[in-house]
């Protein structure tokens, strides 16, 4: 230590660390873009659907918030409940209609698994939600009215009382 | 003029603005909407299964009973029981459905039967299911632009109709 900062004539001098300030204006910009992108895009129905790959959704100009429900998705020859799948035909299933090429075998036996699963759920507890009889249809695009059709009827028979086609909004 | 030698000795501190906890609060906001945040806007159509009742309607003034046909050279809108064909609409140059001449004839039609939310589809041709979708938008949907369509409520307070005819279903399922 020199002489001169050890003389009492400076002792009062010495000079403090100055604490470091950080500007962060620039950090706050930042987060309040951030802030109002994630805002503009909050789902807040609060369904989020996972879609497979293979499914591209058709564009539409409906603006209703999705429902929770049973989920239903489909390609030219792949069929998935709740993101399991129940039809390949890739794999070679085969012999998977009946009622006259109208019902779906595989769709039809998991989508009754599903609801009695949420009817002894909602017997089982109080605070459980009514079964719905709502299913979520997310099909791919290419998809023809009579595929379509034969997965409506599955799910009519089934016991599913509301269809709700899965589409991508139109930006406005 | 200077102040007071007593004054001088205490110069006012500024007050700086704590913002560790708003930056905080923050943070948090930013972690919870990533998670919810949903990239791809997906929204819904809905449709109800078909149901045949016998019951009486209580309302007995004659339903209009709106059904869309739809072939692979045109769409037959019909009207009434029993049905009788209000117009048909053939195809664009580029192929696609006069959807947009439909939706004018539907917003007439709204404007009569303010009430009325049902349309029958019946697709007589195997349809892309893309285009059954913009044939449902056509059917649907109201847009700000269009003409506006007011219906009372219970307190006699006029209110804006948001969409035409909403409640679609699809009449052939079974077949």
């Amino acid at each position: 230590m020199s002489r001169r900062s050890r003389s009492i004539r400076h002792r009062g001098r010495r000079q403090r660390i100055a604490g470091i300030e950080i500007d962060i204006t620039s950090l706050l910009d930042i987060l309040t873009i951030m802030l109002v992108f994630l805002l503009q895009s909050y789902n807040a129905s609060g369904v989020i659907f996972s879609v497979p790959k293979e499914i591209k959704l058709p564009n539409s100009e409906s603006i209703n918030m999705n429902n929770s429900g049973v989920n239903v998705q489909a390609t030219k020859s792949k069929i998935w409940v709740d993101e399991k799948e129940v039809l390949n035909l890739d794999k070679g299933d085969r012999r998977y209609l009946d009622q006259g090429n109208r019902r779906i075998i595989p769709l039809y036996s998991e989508l009754v698994n599903k609801k009695q699963t949420y009817k002894m759920v909602e017997e089982k507890s109080e605070n459980a939600k009514p079964f719905s009889g709502i299913v979520n249809l997310i099909l791919d695009k290419s998809l023809t009215y009579s595929e379509v059709k034969r997965i409506m009827y599955t799910c009519a028979e089934a016991g599913y009382r509301q269809y709700k086609f899965v589409v991508l909004g139109v930006e406005n | 003029m200077l102040r007071a030698p007593s004054k001088r000795k205490f110069k006012r501190k500024q007050e700086r603005l704590n913002l560790v906890p708003i930056l905080d609060a923050v943070f948090i906001f930013i972690f919870f909407l990533l998670m919810s945040a949903n990239f791809v806007k997906m929204f819904e159509i809905s449709s109800d299964v078909p149901i045949i009742s016998n019951a009486e309607p209580e309302d007995k003034t004659p339903p209009l009973a709106l059904s869309l046909q739809i072939s692979n050279t045109q769409l037959v809108l019909q009207r009434g029981i029993p049905a009788r064909t209000v117009a048909t609409f053939g195809k664009n140059a580029d192929g696609t459905y006069q959807t947009e001449e439909l939706r004018k004839l539907l917003i007439k039609l709204k404007k009569q039967y303010v009430k009325e939310k049902t349309i029958i589809f019946e697709p007589l041709v195997d349809i892309k299911y893309e285009e059954l979708v913009n044939i449902m938008d056509a059917v649907r949907t109201l847009r700000n632009t269009d003409e506006e369509i007011y219906l009372k409520d219970n307190n006699g307070i006029d209110v804006r109709i948001k969409s035409l005819f909403e409640n679609i279903i699809f009449g052939n399922i079974q077949s």
